[in-house]
């Protein structure tokens, strides 16, 4: 069984390690490409999110390099992400690869289903293998993570742009090959050390929080890099959301989660009363939280047709006005030209920097 | 008391039911006249880009309704209508992104129904808006029933071949019913009600093949049994209601054979549509390549493209049939 899943992010980190723990072979699909693109969008129904298109083509690409099993996370609405895998599926079986899929949907009463399937996964090892290999995994994003926050704050201060970007990848790789717990944990202090010795200018950056839709949100490939450009830009970017608060949110449920999610819905509530699927209430609570915060204004990123989104993105222009807070609004498909992206971005930011002088005169 | 009830999206699905709910309660009910280049225009203008077109259509019919003054504006937040499956997201916000986009409007009327929760119930969404406005409970609870008559009568009329414009014309002006012809060739339409039987955005399709001498089926005229029965071909339940809905109608459709060919007619950037219709096709590819058309529409559809498309397809069914 030789086992791939699609990408999203560092997502693909924490899986191969929690794979490779119970023993597969794991075949990472090449990092997202104008091929995977081309590839995804030409098998996909026309008006799939991009994030379906993405996904098809990294299975394609996964093929191609000998993989016969995916795994894929399910849903049970209302965003269209829970019916992926049942599409997808289908899309491959009429192309004729014969591959199997391992689809896991909240359980919900059907137990029987999702401990077999878990048992697949689980390669014959017991139970508690499986979720120590999984923690491991987690593990592993997590420390990525709290890099790339810290990252973010040095991005926006760095002499020499992209000092940070390289420290990220190289640790990156470097937890890639870590095996123990000690590994990992001296590799994250060795990439402190490195990121806090980067050059800085002594500046006060803008501060801009990006959200969005979770898959666009947190692969570079597809929203064009969007946090380095503004780290470029000597912006500081805080992101909403992070691949663990999602893995968390899914795998075990914590009183945590469940305040954080409170909270959020009760910020949101005056002008978005109800949940809309996929991320559409967490964009819209972030644009209230982050104006409280003092940022000077919110990137919302959001795939073409995404219909949570679209909810969001009309509520948007409200929440902004009534809080002068700027927002700006990238919609990505496959057609978006980094240019188009990078213009935008500059105009917005440098709408940012004037703002915030007219206010401190 | 005037409310007004824009004539999009669900409108179709349950605007007997509502408007018999709203009357007993009190209520003076003004619905917005059917979709016209002007109604579309006001939507266009007001609404967000990424929108889709019946959303566009619905921001419309609400400015609308808004321009003729009337008291309250009907936008209920129906979040879920069965135990295992939502609705379209646009539907769980609705009632905040008309608020939000649009300002100077009446107040909206936006109780939940949410079948997933004990205290969301349809019925509950009718006390709390009888509660509103001040009406006994006794009263709430027999226009509750009465409204719920109304649907069922509704759907039989529509189960036996009428659109819903002449159901609701049969139910509330007491128009008798007409016979349906039947043509040489018949034709499955399925796609959201809000979309097939919009005869603007439509550009009549119906009233089109009708001339071209085609019988019509579209889903409201399946039975709920067949249609449930047939969705469980899906690998995986539908967690979108009327979705499901359109599936199972269209699977019945394909695996029946009880028509020549289908239309699946979708809306431009529409969601849930966009795995839908790929399933749909699938499967009549699957099935010994049954006939099926897909005509997307959007604020842009031209009369003369969509002419020579139905034509053609209707042709095409009567050339395999001979």
């Amino acid at each position: 069984m030789k086992v791939t899943f699609p990408h999203m992010g560092n997502l693909w980190l924490g899986l191969k390690t929690a794979l490779q723990e119970l023993g597969h072979e794991v075949i990472v699909p090449p990092k997202p490409s104008k091929r995977t693109l081309t590839l995804g969008s030409q098998y996909s129904p026309e008006f799939a999110c991009l994030p379906l298109k993405i996904n098809l083509g990294c299975f394609l690409e996964a093929i191609e390099q000998g993989a016969d099993t995916i795994i894929m996370a399910g849903g049970v609405g209302p965003c269209r992400f829970g019916y992926y895998g049942a599409v997808q599926k289908r899309i491959l079986e009429d192309l004729g690869y014969d591959v199997d899929f391992l689809i896991f949907d909240p359980p919900q009463g059907r137990w029987r289903e999702f401990i077999n399937d878990l048992k697949r996964v689980g390669n014959g090892r017991p139970l508690y293998k499986i979720f120590s290999a999984l923690l491991f995994g987690i593990k592993k994003l997590e420390i990525m993570d709290d890099l790339e926050k810290l990252g973010h704050k040095i991005k926006a201060r760095e002499i020499n742009k992209g000092d940070t970007m390289h420290i990220l990848e190289k640790t990156l790789h470097r937890l890639d090959d870590a095996s123990s717990y000690k590994e990992i944990k001296r590799i994250k202090k060795e990439a402190i050390e490195e990121l806090l010795s980067v050059p800085r200018k002594n500046i006060d950056p803008i501060r801009v929080a990006v959200t969005g839709e979770i898959f666009v949100v947190l692969e570079p490939f597809v929203n064009m890099e969007v946090e380095n450009e503004l780290g470029k830009m000597d912006v500081e970017v805080e992101r909403t959301l992070y691949i663990t608060d999602w893995v968390k949110e899914h795998l075990v449920p914590s009183l945590r989660g469940i305040r954080k999610h409170k909270l959020l819905e009760e910020m949101a509530k005056p002008y978005l009363g109800h949940f809309v699927g996929g991320d559409g209430q967490l964009s819209v609570a972030s644009a209230v939280i982050y104006a409280r915060k003092g940022f000077q204004g919110m990137v919302h990123l959001m795939p073409f047709t995404c219909m949570p989104e679209i909810i969001a993105q009309s509520i948007l222009p409200r929440v902004s006005k009534d809080l002068s807070f700027p927002v700006l609004t990238l919609v990505f498909d496959e057609h978006t030209g980094k240019a188009g992206v990078l213009t935008r971005l500059e105009a917005f930011v440098d709408l940012l920097r004037r703002k915030r002088e007219v206010v401190r005169v | 008391m005037k409310v007004g009830i824009p004539r999009g999206l669900l409108f179709y699905h349950y605007y007997p039911m509502w408007r018999v709910f709203l009357e007993e309660i009190g209520a003076e009910v003004i619905a917005s006249p059917p979709t016209s280049k002007e109604i579309l225009d006001l939507g266009t203008e007001n609404s967000q880009d990424d929108v889709c077109l019946p959303v566009k259509i619905f921001f419309g019919h609400t400015v609308y309704l808004a321009d003729k003054k009337v008291d309250y504006l009907f936008i209920p937040r129906i979040v879920a209508v069965e135990k295992e499956a939502y609705t379209c997201p646009k539907f769980l916000g609705l009632p905040d992104v008309i608020r939000s986009t649009l300002s100077d409007i009446p107040p909206v009327i936006d109780a939940t129904v949410n079948v997933k929760k004990k205290d969301k119930s349809p019925l509950r969404a009718a006390i709390e808006i009888g509660r509103k406005f001040g009406v006994p409970l006794n009263t709430i609870r027999s226009a509750y029933e009465n409204s719920c008559q109304a649907l069922w009568e509704y759907r039989r009329l529509m189960l036996k071949g009428l659109t819903p414009d002449e159901a609701i014309d049969a139910l509330f002006s007491g128009k008798k019913v007409e016979k349906k012809e039947s043509g040489d060739i018949k034709i499955g339409v399925v796609g959201h009600p809000y979309n097939v039987y919009d005869r603007f955005s439509t550009l009549d399709m119906l009233g089109k093949l009708k001339n071209m001498g085609a019988e019509v089926i579209t889903g409201e005229m399946i039975r709920q049994e067949d249609i449930e029965h047939h969705a469980e071909f899906l690998p995986k339940r539908l967690f979108w209601s009327y979705e499901r809905d359109i599936v199972g109608s269209a699977f019945y459709l394909i695996h029946t054979k009880k028509v020549d060919g289908i239309i699946n007619v979708v809306s431009f950037e529409c969601g849930p549509d966009s795995l839908i219709t790929e399933l749909i096709q699938s499967e009549a590819r699957r099935q010994g390549n049954f006939p099926i058309m897909v005509i997307t529409l959007d604020e842009h559809t031209g009369e003369a493209g969509l002419l020579t498309r139905l034509e053609a397809f209707v042709d095409m069914l009567r050339m395999r049939k001979r």
